[in-house]
């Protein structure tokens, strides 16, 4: 059995909804992430699955509950550390691609390099972030429009850009929010293939999608429901 | 490295910040242009006051006379061996002018009548520099007695001036054989050109030219009168289709004056009124606007003479000295002028004073003791701190004004931020850290006030240079009312300017720290963005 990678303990998370109401979308969910491993989360929209994963990436805090990446509990971390921690160890595949629109696709993908070393070093990993960059960049195979401005791509080459920009600091993880979502049945069909390349490859990956089809080919996949987590028949 | 990298890509790509660009720009130009102009004002201001006088100045007040000048002057120069260049007395009083034109353009001015010992007075400050016929004619003007000169035609039909002109004219263009302005100044060529500067030689003159065989005859005309140098507002007019500056009245021309009768203790008497008659010689122009409206120059001892300040007969028959009203000390190049005028001071109270006091009346005496003697800084400090102030207050004023540039990019900014929410969702989801987030926003505003501010200074840089081009060209071109400059009001014929680099260096400063300043709290609150919500609501 491999080695567990990225855990949530008894994590819990409600919405102020103003007027004294509350939404608790989570209620208590445990999880366990094993290394190399291609988890689904599936569940109707609006149930809880981005809040879930958003929490397990650092970029949303539970309100109770605990979430430890490979032994550490990352919560009792400062602000900073988090930050580090999720730029080094976790990359984001949105269903919006949300790729920054004033970069070219080579920049897109060189970005989280930069944010990863300090302006000091940067100018001595520039030359091996960029040949990085070419490197994922063929891997998705999107070399021939490095110099292309996302409003000049479709659909499917954006996110496989943000897939490419996801990759970049090697993470240890991979949290994809319903990457296929905004995409027609084809070309969500390839980037799923890329992402199972990427799977077999090694990638730990964690899958949140409303699409039964796409979770189907996971290695193993839990529904949420009534913001617990249950495995899926 | 993100951050500056990103604020490039949104300082050359987002639209939106050339606005900011130009706020700050434009803030930074109008700073620059009010500080080198108002800078311009000032040091025009000190240079023209320092060349009207000299050094060092004594004087009991500005009427009132006092004895014993050529005495101190002597003892200075004695005192200070080879620090004094030269020093001269003054004579001052307050009268009205009538210029007697032939062709009746009479003006009647109240003047400020100076009596000076001119090849003195030319040496104890720049009054030289702004005599206008002795630049062109060395050596021509003088105060004494002269009668008027006359043009004529020779025996090959060629134009002559008097002697005296045309050899001094040939002195002027034998040192200035470059000088565009002698091209400029059509009237002083002599042969082969119309000296409309000067009379034409009348047919009295011919004849007397002819009976006697005497060229002097057709060089003057008329009996011999006292010189007189009159400011150059007093004799030019402003001829719009020349766009020049022409002088109105041939040299020569008569001038009546009209002196207050005044006490040696300038008291004025109203014992009778003084006319007197004198020739126009040369103008002076000091580029001070009131100066060259108000000063006339007549020569020191006939001023002194017709104000009965000359050495007088008293009851009891014996003499009273002659009085002036000021002295005038130059010191050499570089002498300090303020331990120059400690060491004077010293030397007038404590030896000279003692000295002459038995010998003068209680009045003078009292006088005396409160003679005022300083530099010619101190002497115009009232009128200088007054600009300088003024200058203080303007460069205050729209400081404020370019605070309104922090507010605009305070609100640019805020927009900015705004449209960028979910960009900042995604630099965060990446690993960026809220301060590096506001660090983008910083470096960006940072950039967009470097940007704003080198255009800008080099906008206002521009337009200080040639400002004056910029004024005339508005005023000809589109409507004379928009010419903004009045030499009436502010003294100046022209609009100083003075760009310092230290002050363009501070102004550039000041523009970029404005505009991180207006970034901050746009900064802020991007910081605070959570990353969740800017992604979620996209």
């Amino acid at each position: 059995m491999s080695e567990m990678i990225l855990q949530a303990e008894r994590v819990t998370r409600s919405f102020d909804l103003g007027a004294g109401s509350k939404l608790e979308v989570l209620r208590g969910v445990s999880l366990q992430v094993r290394q190399g491993e291609l988890l689904a989360i599936t569940g109707p929209s609006g149930c809880g699955k981005s809040t879930l994963l958003h929490i397990l990436g650092l970029l949303d805090l539970p309100n109770s509950g605990q979430v430890i990446y490979q032994g550490q509990r990352v919560l009792d971390l400062s602000s900073h550390q988090r930050d580090q921690l999720r730029c080094r160890s976790f990359g984001f595949v949105f269903q919006l691609y949300h790729l920054l629109p004033e970069l070219n696709v080579l920049d897109n993908v060189l970005f989280p390099q930069m944010i990863l070393f300090h302006s000091s070093s940067w100018w001595s990993q520039r030359g091996p972030a960029r040949r990085r960059a070419l490197d994922v960049l063929e891997r998705v195979g999107l070399q021939q429009r490095l110099r292309h401005r996302p409003n000049q791509l479709s659909g499917g080459e954006r996110q496989r850009v943000a897939i490419a920009r996801a990759l970049m600091n090697q993470p240890a993880v991979l949290l994809a929010d319903e990457p296929t979502g905004n995409l027609d049945k084809q070309t969500g069909q390839e980037v799923l293939r890329l992402l199972h390349e990427l799977h077999r490859s090694g990638q730990t990956l964690l899958l949140v999608t409303h699409d039964a089809e796409v979770a189907q080919s996971a290695d193993r996949v839990l529904r949420l429901e009534e913001g617990q987590l249950i495995p899926a028949v | 490295m993100y951050k500056w990298f990103l604020a490039y890509q949104y300082l050359i790509k987002r639209r939106i910040a050339y606005f900011a660009v130009a706020a700050v720009g434009l803030c930074a130009a109008m700073v620059l242009v009010v500080h080198s102009v108002m800078n311009g004002f000032v040091d025009t201001l000190k240079n023209s006051s320092r060349k009207l006088l000299g050094d060092v100045i004594l004087e009991v007040g500005s009427t009132e006379s006092f004895p014993f000048y050529d005495e101190f002057i002597e003892l200075v120069k004695k005192e200070l061996p080879g620090q004094i260049q030269a020093a001269s007395p003054v004579v001052m009083n307050y009268g009205l002018i009538k210029i007697l034109d032939p062709f009746d353009r009479d003006r009647v001015n109240t003047v400020l009548v100076n009596g000076i010992r001119l090849e003195e007075y030319k040496k104890v400050n720049g009054f030289s520099e702004g005599l206008y016929y002795d630049h062109y004619y060395p050596g021509t003007t003088t105060l004494a007695p002269t009668s008027q000169p006359t043009w004529y035609y020779d025996l090959n039909d060629l134009r002559r001036l008097p002697e005296q002109y045309e050899s001094a004219l040939a002195r002027y263009r034998e040192v200035h054989p470059q000088d565009s302005t002698l091209e400029k100044e059509s009237g002083l060529l002599g042969p082969g050109n119309w000296p409309g500067l000067f009379e034409p030689a009348n047919n009295q003159q011919i004849e007397r030219f002819l009976d006697s065989g005497d060229r002097r005859a057709l060089e003057y005309r008329d009996q011999p009168l006292p010189g007189v140098i009159l400011g150059v507002e007093m004799v030019h007019y402003f001829d719009s289709k020349q766009k020049a500056y022409l002088r109105m009245y041939p040299l020569g021309t008569k001038v009546r004056l009209m002196l207050l009768s005044m006490t040696t203790a300038g008291d004025v008497t109203a014992d009778k009124v003084d006319t007197h008659v004198l020739r126009y010689v040369d103008d002076s122009r000091t580029k001070v606007y009131e100066i060259d409206k108000q000063a006339l120059y007549c020569d020191f001892d006939w001023l002194q003479e017709k104000l009965r300040l000359d050495r007088l007969e008293r009851l009891d028959g014996t003499f009273s000295p002659p009085r002036a009203m000021q002295i005038q000390i130059k010191l050499i190049p570089d002498a300090d002028y303020h331990a120059a005028r400690d060491i004077i001071e010293k030397l007038f109270m404590e030896r000279f004073l003692p000295q002459i006091a038995p010998q003068l009346e209680h009045r003078d005496l009292v006088n005396m003791q409160y003679m005022q003697i300083r530099t010619w800084e101190e002497r115009n400090q009232s009128f200088i701190l007054a600009v300088e102030k003024e200058r203080i207050l303007v460069l205050i004023l729209f400081a404020i004004v370019s605070l309104v540039a922090v507010f605009l990019i305070g609100c640019i900014f805020y927009m900015i931020v705004q449209q960028k929410r979910r960009d900042i969702g995604i630099i965060k989801s990446m690993g960026a850290s809220s301060r590096g987030v506001a660090g983008i926003f910083l470096s960006y505003a940072l950039a967009v006030g470097t940007v704003g501010a080198v255009f800008g200074l080099s906008v206002g840089a521009l337009f200080v240079r040639y400002i004056n081009e910029f004024q005339d060209f508005i005023a000809t071109q589109i409507h004379p009312g928009l010419r903004v400059w009045s030499p009436e009001t502010y003294s100046f014929d022209k609009i100083p300017s003075v760009v310092r680099w230290e002050d363009v260096l501070i102004i550039g400063a000041v523009a970029v720290l404005a505009s991180v300043i207006g970034s901050l709290l746009p900064a802020m609150k991007a910081a605070k963005v959570w990353p969740v919500d800017a992604i979620r609501y996209e």
